[in-house]
């Protein structure tokens, strides 16, 4: 879920010593490869991600003050503990301390409804929101098209901040937004695949004679999403961590867990040959513009800026 | 996706729940007379998930800044009530970045059935060619694998797609 998607979160403090730490991570990871292959082999790492992602918001940040309007940069992982499951809780110790994640989930809503650019847009003028979401997402010029795995065109401007600061990292800006919007469609479809598996039907069959020995009546743990959803089980918060604990237990006792992680491998290496271009474009991209985001962030680390203290406007 | 996205998502996840809405504010802003396609909407732009009858921005329109359970009650920018449940051509995130900017389409009322993720800043402009399709909520779900176009009822504002 993370992979081509975005976890945003507000960038606070010492920006200076994490981008410096995210460099060097990244660049240790870097050393025994060529950052210009022409064939990547594998994905980028969670550090590089999450360099990329600093120099993006930087970029845009940048942007978006030389047209007059202040912008907070945002992080792909808000809350680190805010896990997605896609198939079935798996972590009992996970389950333990947060349920089904249901204060985790609230601490996100949270997170959002007093994030930064929310919190000014919302007080600008209504002609300066305009042009502030004008400015970031653009309007007008050309239009980015992205042709999906699962059917389906979608379209954005390439004149807003947020398509500038993606075209001086990933140079291609249309082919970054193809492959980037496929591979967060190719992920939903590769999730269908695993569920449509008569594996994973085996294995969910096995999870429930295991739950229901543990004394809860649940076929699948999509039943226990929609009775979390539907029934008094939704304002029972002991009770979701004692139905979560038993649903990760039985994961790993009847094999659902490991059934899940590999037909998900499986069908995530099935779908990157069937979408082979898409899968190569994304990881050429991100591999080249590695060198451009160190530099970026080096650069602003040098000189001492970080986004909390850049000049803004004001409102 | 509903309360408990968190720990089952995508393809296996039955149900859907309202949330709490993202940013609780007033706009004022008025719709241009006229927009021209291929530039759906473009002199909005105001931090609102909107869609409109007809495709690339045409025709009648709603936008909502929170989630939505029924499109049958809906808004313009002017403030006239509209119907968009099951009426829309084209739809756009134009929501403001952050923490929940992404949005999912459902095919019934109350976010049940199945539904589509539309990523920030991102549009589908003319929905009658019959492109996209509903493709999340499992193949059992209500609506899956239909068409999107005049067919949405309700919308959510989740943390990605």
């Amino acid at each position: 879920m993370l992979i081509g998607t975005r976890r945003t979160r507000v960038i606070a403090g010492s920006f200076a010593a994490s981008t410096v730490l995210l460099v060097s991570a990244a660049w240790a990871e870097l050393a025994g490869g060529d950052a210009r292959m022409e064939h990547p082999v594998r994905e980028i790492t969670t550090a590089e991600r999450e360099l990329l992602q600093t120099a993006e918001q930087m970029l845009v940040q940048s942007c978006m003050q030389q047209q007059g309007f202040r912008y907070w940069p945002v992080d792909r992982h808000p809350i680190p503990e805010y896990r997605e499951f896609p198939y079935v809780v798996d972590d009992v110790n996970w389950a333990r301390t947060y349920g089904y994640g249901a204060e985790l989930e609230r601490r996100m809503k949270e997170m959002d409804a007093s994030s930064p650019n929310k919190k000014y847009v919302a007080a600008l003028t209504p002609d300066r929101r305009r042009q502030w979401l004008q400015t970031y997402h653009g309007s007008g010029s050309g239009w980015l098209k992205a042709k999906l795995p699962r059917g389906g065109v979608l379209s954005h401007s390439d004149a807003g901040c947020a398509s500038k600061a993606q075209r001086l990292l990933y140079q291609d800006l249309q082919g970054w937004y193809q492959a980037r919007e496929s591979a967060i469609d190719r992920k939903g479809l590769k999730q269908d695949r695993v569920v449509a598996d008569d594996r994973f039907a085996a294995s969910t069959e096995q999870w429930a004679r295991c739950m229901r020995r543990s004394g809860h009546a649940y076929t699948s743990p999509a039943d226990i999403r929609e009775a979390l959803e539907k029934t008094s089980l939704r304002t029972e918060p002991k009770q979701q961590v004692t139905l979560a604990v038993a649903e990760a237990v039985c994961a790993e006792e009847s094999g659902l867990a490991r059934t899940s992680r590999k037909l998900d491998r499986h069908y995530a290496e099935v779908l990157a040959g069937q979408y082979r271009a898409d899968t190569d474009l994304k990881l050429r991209l991100e591999r080249e513009a590695l060198p451009r985001a160190q530099e970026m962030v080096r650069q602003a680390t040098d000189s001492g800026l970080s986004p909390e203290r850049s000049p803004s406007s004001s409102p | 996706m509903g309360k408990f996205r968190i720990v089952l998502t995508g393809a296996v996840a039955a149900g859907m729940i309202s949330v709490t809405p993202v940013v609780a504010q007033a706009d004022t802003a008025t719709r241009p007379s006229a927009v021209e396609a291929p530039q759906p909407f473009s002199a909005l732009a105001d931090g609102f998930l909107y869609a409109s009858a007809e495709p690339y921005g045409q025709g009648a329109y709603c936008r909502w800044l929170n989630n939505s359970e029924d499109w049958g009650v809906c808004t313009d920018a002017a403030g006239n009530s509209r119907n968009m449940k099951n009426e829309a051509s084209q739809m756009w995130n134009n929501g403001v970045p952050g923490p929940y900017d992404d949005v999912k389409v459902f095919w019934d009322t109350s976010h049940a059935g199945a539904w589509r993720c539309l990523t920030n800043g991102s549009h589908w402009d003319n929905l009658p060619l019959g492109r996209e399709t509903f493709n999340g909520g499992g193949s059992s779900a209500r609506g899956y694998g239909q068409s999107l176009n005049n067919n949405v009822a309700s919308h959510m504002w989740v943390d990605n797609c």
